[in-house]
């Protein structure tokens, strides 16, 4: 395997392929380590859907009260919100998390020096060697719910619905993503960080319902500072035909604003970054 | 009697040692403390639906007291060593405790307990702040509240407590016993009043909820300190109480003795 993965290193730099079969070696890589904990693997799939048991009845709580959330929310389009936190949450475990904890630990043990040597781009390297697959079960269980939602609102999104929501989910996997890199990049300053991602993370357990179902102080910090409404509010919007174009456009410029800026903190941060003596 | 005084000097040492280890650690925990936003995002979402009248026979003022006694008191009463002592019972790690001159599970029971003062030192200050702040925001504070209270919590704490080992004990057995433990975990969120009052879940829940061991682990404390709960039912709602934490020692005393002969040191 690590044979096969230096052989692919050590092809000319800087060709999209090289990239792309890379990083094919790395979920290969991956899945090989995960298939040592198999059960492990078999109860994170039974765990998700109870976990998604739980958060559905949480939201179905409010719906015993009144018929709407935030005004216009439906249960079952509520649902489609919550589906979509539960399958970001999957994202974020199965490919985000994995990547930030060794990254976090090669610069507290100056082991990061060994990725910086390699003739690959460090950023690549930081983002994606590592896919934890235990997880995927809360992305599909997010997908699942999404799909009963539908069902169950006998409501079949248009052409134009199915073909913006990937792109919508793609511009809120890349605002978590841009979101995460800082918080990694911020450990070249501070050695440990861990609690502190924890601590923000948290943030993103508003995304579980629609952003118009908070008072508005919560919703502006949600849409503007924070842009979790992004990742779960905008994307169902989508699916349920009702997004209008300026938040579309809006959606896709955050995307591309928040990974600019993530990358450009990045790359300040290596050229600052003096290894483990420092 | 000479028992009962080397049963209480043992109480102390762990208290201490575990106290020493929770200052090395104040950051980590304080971090801990805060991570817990779920039930600050389900009050917004009250809030924002009780600005066109009451929830149920919520006000606004009641939800904010019942969220900000949650945060406090979910703290308190809580443990979550269930994973870590079904991962030492698979792992053989149990040993190093057996070892000790002194029950594992009461180890892991006084464990937490040193964690908790320094929650009440950072929760307290801004809950007494709000209560004479915000003019709709109600505690129960008469003395005796402040009894039943701490009787709630101790039942909660020591339920709470109880259901995981006898879960974890499981692992005695079984090679993935920590799944039922997140399950119930996941159940507890639900059911016990950390989520959602339990009163809001429609009538004919909340008739079952209101037996159920979940609520005796946390919403029984939240329902006395903000004045839910009549005090005339205070005896017989905590006395049920009382009754499960019984049943469920009964449990774990069993299992552990059956499980303890089976035990093999590496795993199962």
């Amino acid at each position: 395997m690590f044979e096969r993965l230096v052989h692919v290193l050590q092809e000319k730099p800087g060709s999209g392929w090289k990239y792309l079969r890379l990083w094919y070696r790395f979920l290969q890589n991956s899945l090989a380590v995960e298939l040592e904990y198999r059960a492990a693997f078999i109860s994170e799939l039974v765990l998700a859907v109870s976990r998604l048991a739980w958060q559905l009845a949480g939201i179905w709580v409010f719906f015993v009260h009144r018929p709407y959330l935030g005004g216009r929310w439906t249960l079952w389009e509520a649902a489609i919100v919550l589906g979509l936190f539960i399958f970001f949450d999957g994202f974020i475990e199965t490919f985000l998390r994995p990547n930030m904890e060794a990254i976090i630990e090669h610069i507290r043990l100056g082991t990061l020096d060994f990725i910086l040597l390699k003739p690959v781009d460090a950023q690549f390297m930081a983002s994606v060697r590592w896919v934890r697959f235990r997880h995927v079960g809360d992305m599909v269980a997010g997908l699942g719910l999404m799909g009963l939602a539908l069902f169950r609102l006998h409501c079949m999104p248009g052409i134009v619905g199915f073909l913006l929501l990937p792109l919508m989910m793609a511009a809120g996997a890349i605002i978590l993503y841009s979101i995460l890199l800082v918080l990694v990049t911020l450990a070249f300053w501070f050695i440990d960080l861990t609690n502190i991602v924890e601590l923000i993370w948290s943030v993103y357990e508003a995304g579980r319902v629609p952003v118009d179902a908070f008072p508005r102080v919560v919703r502006v910090v949600l849409t503007f500072v924070v842009p979790i409404a992004f990742i779960t509010t905008v994307p169902a919007e989508t699916l349920l035909g009702r997004i209008s174009l300026p938040a579309l456009l809006y959606a896709i410029g955050a995307a591309a604003l928040s990974l600019g800026i993530s990358s450009l903190f990045w790359r300040y941060a290596l050229r600052h970054y003096t290894s483990a003596s420092s | 009697m000479r028992g009962t005084y080397w049963l209480l000097r043992k109480i102390r040492a762990t208290l201490i040692v575990y106290w020493a280890r929770a200052l090395e650690y104040r950051i980590v925990l304080l971090i801990w403390i805060l991570a817990m936003s779920v039930p600050l995002v389900m009050m917004a979402v009250w809030l924002q639906m009780a600005e066109k009248g009451d929830v149920g026979s919520f006000s606004r003022g009641d939800f904010i007291a019942y969220y900000m006694a949650n945060l406090l008191i979910v703290h308190l009463v809580s443990t979550w060593h269930g994973l870590e002592l079904s991962h030492n019972i698979r792992r053989g790690e149990l040993n190093a405790l057996l070892l000790k001159p002194f029950h594992p599970l009461w180890i892991y029971a006084l464990r937490p307990l040193p964690t908790k003062p320094l929650r009440i030192v950072l929760f307290l200050p801004p809950m007494i702040l709000i209560t004479y702040l915000l003019p709709d925001v109600h505690f129960d504070l008469h003395p005796l509240t402040w009894v039943a209270l701490l009787a709630s919590m101790i039942l909660a704490y020591a339920l709470m407590f109880l259901i995981q080992t006898s879960l974890a004990l499981l692992s005695f057995w079984m090679v993935q016993a920590e799944p039922l433990v997140m399950i119930f975990f996941h159940l507890h969120m639900l059911f016990s009043g950390y989520l959602v009052p339990l009163a809001l879940f429609p009538p004919s829940w909340v008739r079952t909820l209101m037996w159920l061991p979940f609520r005796f682990t946390l919403s029984v404390s939240l329902e006395i300190v903000t004045g839910a709960l009549p005090r005339s039912e205070w005896i017989p709602t905590l006395g049920t109480g009382l009754g499960w934490v019984v049943l469920f020692y009964l449990i774990t005393a069993f299992l552990w003795r059956r499980g303890i002969r089976v035990y093999t040191a590496v795993g199962a």
